[in-house]
């Protein structure tokens, strides 16, 4: 008898893994920070993923059908993003990767995904090197070096600046990154840099830096570092009266900024990111209703771009046909005009997205939309 | 001119954060030839304690904040001394050298686990703004004044207590040589214990300074620790006004490289004055050269 069910078993599952009768369905390992520093990053692209499943069961039940996903925790720590990318590949035979947020995690990651021959999506790794390493690759977020040229258009188009001081952190790539991008798009649109100054994360007084940026007189103020700093630039400029309007990217994106920097200095100034949950799209606010309804919460931009990261798989899985690694390869290549609520995505030769920015405004106590920004994606619509 | 007078009052105000640090630096070398690399934590312990003494206790002054942050982190130095110190007293010094490593190391992850990892406010703050003379084209904040006032009263009472209190004889006799203060009676190791608690109370009423003004974190000792130990070599280390004239020099030229070459060059201009002083004057401004007796 026991005999007879180990035959059993064996039949079902030659039958189970052979390519041919598995080939509509997609299996999916999602691998996320479910614990550590990073967890609530995990927690929302998750929950935006979720979400985004039992949305698409309603509007494409067929497809919604053929997908099901594997979950694994990557412990907020590049060895054990590798172990967990190792199980879902070995052990779950996934037929797609998706995860991480964390750049470093992400990164190691793709050599598992790589040996095995599948696709890798990440959904919030913005470090240039992630896609680099291997055509198999994708990210569907924009990269660093991309918001600061939108910054330096956002300054010069919509804010009317034309004069820009720079306060970076020399020791963070992000930062330096950021910045250089900026400065050069500034620049071409005949703005003029008049103070360039730098601080290391982990120095809290910027008094000096301030003290000559001040006599500078610039109209704007770009500081592309992580809201820990950031908080302390914007308290420290208030208190000596240097009223500026402050710039920078989704390093700033965190309420702990604004009890850095206090309900005075916060107020008024400018971040790029990737979703502001009060955007008025309809869609953005269909997945803010529908996101509170389910969590009890409010969604930050992890979960706009778990939700989109998700079906933005699902839609290639959709027009390649098949759960193949290079159908689903060259159909996510192809991704163009992807309509989600972080934004409109088309995937470039490079294996990024290109897509919209949003820019949030400072309030006393949180950031409101202020813009939605779009690129030239240079690739046709289907 | 202006500038020039900013950076100064900029550099001066966090110079004497640095140089109270320095002090209990010093002060523990001068007793026990140890440079404890675990000072820094000692003022980030009384920071996060400064915090939350404000945050359970909503109402409590802020002089007794900082007194009990100040003794936290004293009696948090004397444990430290009894627990990890003591017991290598008698080794070879590098062993003792290492295990402050390893207590700074882990007192920040003891903090990261106790109290996040992410900075946090604190729950009250200095006044906001500042006394502005247009003549000069200068400002000075009300939280400089009160950190230059504060730090200037503890200097004072740590001057009084070391020069004109018994237990401050014994700590100098202690100082000059500790087998023969043992002779004479003195329970050195109770003077150690004494000397690790002041030390580390100062540091901790930085850490409450340092907190209100900035923010408060695991790591925040870190920089101001390592600033503040280049402060107490190039003061000369075992001395005490030593200490406070290089703690207010290192914040002054940080803050006038910064203000003039580059503030890039701000954090590396502490470690080319350590470079600097250990190989052209090793005995720091107003350190007495010691003879090696064999």
């Amino acid at each position: 008898m026991v005999r007879f069910r180990c035959t059993l078993a064996a039949i079902a599952l030659a039958f189970t893994a052979h390519p041919v009768l598995a080939a509509d369905k997609l299996k999916v390992g999602a691998v996320f920070a479910l614990s550590g520093g990073q967890s609530t990053y995990g927690e929302e692209s998750i929950n935006g993923l979720d979400l985004a499943l039992s949305n698409l069961a309603k509007t494409d039940p067929a497809l919604a059908a053929k997908i099901t996903v594997i979950r694994e925790d990557e412990k907020s720590n590049p060895v054990d993003a590798a172990t967990a990318v190792k199980k879902v590949l070995n052990v779950d035979q996934v037929d797609i990767v998706f995860g991480t947020v964390a750049s470093s995690n992400t990164l190691a990651m793709v050599a598992a995904a790589v040996a095995a021959g599948k696709p890798l999506v990440t959904p919030a790794s913005t470090n240039p090197e992630v896609t680099k390493k291997s055509p198999l690759v994708f990210r569907t977020c924009f990269i660093d070096p991309f918001q600061g040229s939108v910054l330096a258009d956002f300054a010069l188009h919509n804010l009317s600046k034309k004069k820009a001081a720079v306060l970076l952190d020399h020791k963070s790539d992000y930062s330096m990154g950021l910045a250089q991008y900026f400065e050069a798009a500034f620049k071409a649109g005949g703005g003029e840099i008049v103070a360039n100054e730098a601080y290391e994360a982990g120095k809290k007084d910027f008094k000096t830096q301030l003290t000559k940026i001040r006599a500078r007189r610039p109209d704007v103020l770009l500081v592309p570092g992580y809201y820990q700093e950031v908080g302390l630039i914007m308290k420290q400029a208030r208190q000596m009266g240097f009223q500026v309007t402050m710039l920078g990217g989704d390093g700033w994106d965190s309420p702990t900024l604004f009890e850095l920097a206090g309900a005075e200095a916060a107020k008024d100034h400018y971040f790029s990111s990737h979703f502001a949950p009060d955007d008025k799209d309809p869609a953005v606010q269909k997945f803010v209703s529908d996101y509170k309804a389910r969590f009890g919460k409010q969604p930050g931009a992890m979960a706009s771009l778990g939700y989109d990261g998700i079906l933005i798989i699902a839609d290639a899985f959709k027009r390649a046909g098949t759960n193949s690694a290079p159908a689903l390869q060259k159909a996510l290549a192809e991704t163009v005009n992807f309509r989600g609520v972080s934004g409109t995505t088309t995937i470039n030769a490079q294996h990024d997205a290109v897509k919209d920015i949003v820019i949030l405004k400072t309030g006393s106590t949180g950031a409101t939309f202020a813009a939605k920004i779009g690129v030239a994606t240079g690739k046709k619509s289907h | 001119m202006s500038e020039f007078l900013q950076f100064l009052i900029n550099g001066v105000a966090v110079g004497s954060m640095y140089a109270l640090i320095a002090l209990g630096y010093t002060m523990v070398y001068g007793i026990v030839s140890l440079i404890n690399f675990a000072h820094g934590e000692f003022m980030m312990m009384g920071a996060f304690i400064g915090a939350l003494v404000l945050h359970r206790l909503q109402g409590t002054p802020l002089v007794v904040a900082l007194l009990i942050a100040m003794l936290a982190s004293g009696l948090i130095a004397v444990v430290t001394e009894l627990v990890a110190y003591r017991p290598l007293r008698n080794q070879p010094k590098i062993f003792v050298l290492t295990a402050a490593i390893a207590v700074s190391v882990l007192l920040q992850n003891v903090a990261r686990l106790v109290f996040g990892s992410s900075a946090v406010a604190f729950p009250a703050s200095f006044p906001e703004g500042s006394i502005a003379f247009d003549s000069l084209g200068i400002w000075i904040e009300y939280s400089q004044l009160i950190v230059l006032c504060l730090s200037l009263v503890l200097m004072v009472g740590l001057w009084l207590v070391v020069n004109k209190t018994k237990i401050g004889m014994a700590m100098r006799a202690t100082s000059q040589d500790l087998e023969a203060a043992r002779l004479m009676g003195i329970d050195t190791n109770l003077i150690i214990s004494f000397t690790f608690f002041v030390g580390a109370s100062l540091a901790g009423a930085v850490g409450v300074l340092y907190g209100m003004q900035y923010s408060v974190d695991p790591l925040m000792g870190v920089q101001p620790g390592l600033a503040a130990f280049v402060a107490a070599v190039l003061g000369g280390i075992g001395s005490l006004p030593g200490a406070m004239i290089g703690g207010v020099l290192i914040g002054v030229i940080e803050n006038l490289v910064a203000g003039y070459l580059s503030s890039t060059y701000q954090s590396a201009i502490t470690f080319l004055i350590l470079i600097l002083v250990l190989s052209v004057k090793p005995s720091g401004l107003l350190g007495r050269m010691t003879v090696v007796k064999v």
